[in-house]
């Protein structure tokens, strides 16, 4: 995957202790210490027994990078041990496959085991190319990386996709079609499942056109699961989860086309929404604090409706993905929908994703103009993300699921 | 009136991306358009869904030199349904 070697930069320690066994490194979750890492704490309020976050993620990155500094070329073997975990979120258990393609590429044999709590948002780990590592068997190394890139089987669907050399044909238009199409089967109505192939071409498009990199995409759909109720009763309903990320590795952050070609760039431009976005940066300079900076300014900013960062001043471009968002979370019991870039987060509350002319604000007054966005939209990430990393999660009601691979019967 | 009809892989039914729906205009409608006249263009019935990207990157040419203002006294747009036709205008002008 391209840019993957961007993935160091998650964490930027290099000076973590770690356990050599036989000539392996081995990394194992009573290791991983969650206030170790100098600035890392784990989320306020989360009962934090067991659960697995970026506060994790960061640390095995730790690791991972001082091995490389200390042990340089020698491509040691790495086992990685994480029993009797609670991954928080999708886009955290892509990570960890992410960490393994890249020490993989980087010549390693691995070995990953790990056990996790079942839950309907992290259900996809099932499909995850990571059921290929638990033996380290070298022949692995090469079905993972395959599976990493490309899978489409049953309740998961996984692409690598990039753009170079086919920008100007309709491979956009082909993947969501395909994407519809892997959708049918669950029941999913028509609706539900052009907005999601919908948001998956703003997205990739984003990134293969604005962060010149490649765009991993990954969707699972869990059916059949019934909700524990606060006494302890099982609710007589369905619920089915959509789980999608959506990630690339880039030096361009979400907010960087905002700013070096409309805030900090030289030429005058006439674009008239674009001059919009420089009078609400001179409003909110003077709202700028520790909780909120001129990075989420131009994070929020690259979800307003016809702003699309690009240099060359088009009056067309750019559709704001909270728009596209909204129906589905509209339709959901749940969701959990965020981005991450660089050091900050954007979260996608549904109350503050309504537009007024095209202009979004992420607060209660849906101003974008004179007001910043409500408390905790914009947020501290818990890694550094080199590029683009979206999760988008949603919860919905429905009829049990019978798709077409458990009808069957063999 | 002057008619621009748009030719697609009959296999598309969906069409996206930015510089795709640039290269659609460069290719297909750039030496047919009329600034003198109604244009219609119109999409054929095969494609069900496009996106905004497409939309964007398709129209920027005219819109960049006559504004949102003249485009709709310009360019009018046909396609498989009037939802279909409603969507692309709506991406574009709102």
């Amino acid at each position: 995957m391209k840019n993957i070697e961007l993935l160091s930069k998650i964490c930027s320690q290099r000076n973590t202790r770690y356990t050599i066994k036989n000539g392996t490194v081995v990394i194992k979750l009573n290791m991983i210490n969650k206030n170790k890492v100098q600035g890392m704490t784990a989320p306020e309020g989360l009962d934090i027994k067991n659960l697995f976050t970026g506060c994790e993620i960061g640390q095995i990155m730790a690791i991972v990078n001082t091995v490389e500094k200390t042990q340089m070329n020698t491509n040691n073997p790495i086992f990685i041990s994480l029993p009797h975990i609670r991954i928080i979120d999708k886009l955290t258990y892509i990570f960890l496959e992410c960490i393994c393609y890249y020490l993989i590429e980087r010549g390693h044999r691995v070995t990953f085991q790990m056990n996790c709590y079942n839950s309907i948002e992290v259900s996809g780990v099932d499909s995850s190319p990571l059921l290929f590592l638990t033996n380290g068997k070298p022949e692995n190394m090469k079905k993972y990386k395959e599976k990493f890139s490309f899978d489409i089987y049953r309740n998961h669907y996984r692409r690598v996709i990039n753009g170079d050399g086919i920008e100007n044909t309709n491979f956009l238009g082909t993947y969501a079609q395909e994407i519809d199409t892997f959708l049918k089967p669950f029941g999913i109505d028509d609706d539900c499942r052009d907005i999601i192939a919908t948001v998956y071409t703003e997205l990739v498009g984003n990134a293969v056109e604005h962060a010149d990199s490649e765009c991993l995409i990954d969707i699972d759909v869990a059916p059949d699961y019934k909700k524990v109720l606060d006494d302890g009763t099982i609710e007589n309903k369905y619920y089915y989860g959509i789980n999608i990320v959506v990630l690339n590795f880039s030096d361009t952050l979400l907010g960087d086309g905002i700013k070096d070609n409309i805030l900090d760039s030289n030429m005058k431009s006439k674009n008239e929404r674009y001059l919009k976005v420089i009078t609400a940066y001179c409003n909110h300079q003077k709202l700028f604090s520790d909780d909120y900076s001129k990075e989420d300014f131009c994070n929020v900013t690259a979800f307003q409706n016809k702003i699309s960062g690009r240099a060359n001043d088009d009056e067309t471009g750019g559709t704001g993905l909270p728009r596209l968002i909204k129906p589905l979370q509209e339709m959901a019991s749940d969701d959990k929908c965020y981005v991450i870039s660089g050091n900050r987060c954007v979260n996608f509350w549904k109350d503050q994703l309504t537009y007024d002319k095209g202009w979004i604000g992420f607060n209660d007054k849906n101003d974008y103009f004179y007001s910043k966005p409500a408390p905790g939209v914009c947020n501290d990430c818990l890694i550094y993300m080199p590029g683009t990393a979206y999760n988008l999660t949603f919860v919905m009601e429905g009829k049990e699921i019978k798709n077409e691979y458990d009808s069957a019967s063999f | 009136m002057n008619t621009i009809v748009l030719h697609f892989d009959k296999a598309d039914t969906r069409i996206a991306g930015n510089p795709y729906g640039k290269e659609v205009f460069r290719t297909q409608v750039k030496d047919k358009i009329d600034y003198n006249d109604k244009n219609v263009i119109i999409f054929p019935d095969e494609v069900k869904r496009v996106a905004s990207s497409f939309t964007q990157g398709f129209f920027s040419e005219i819109i960049n030199s006559v504004g949102y203002s003249k485009f709709l006294e310009l360019v009018d747009v046909q396609a498989g349904s009037e939802a279909l036709k409603n969507q692309i205008m709506e991406d574009l002008l709102y």
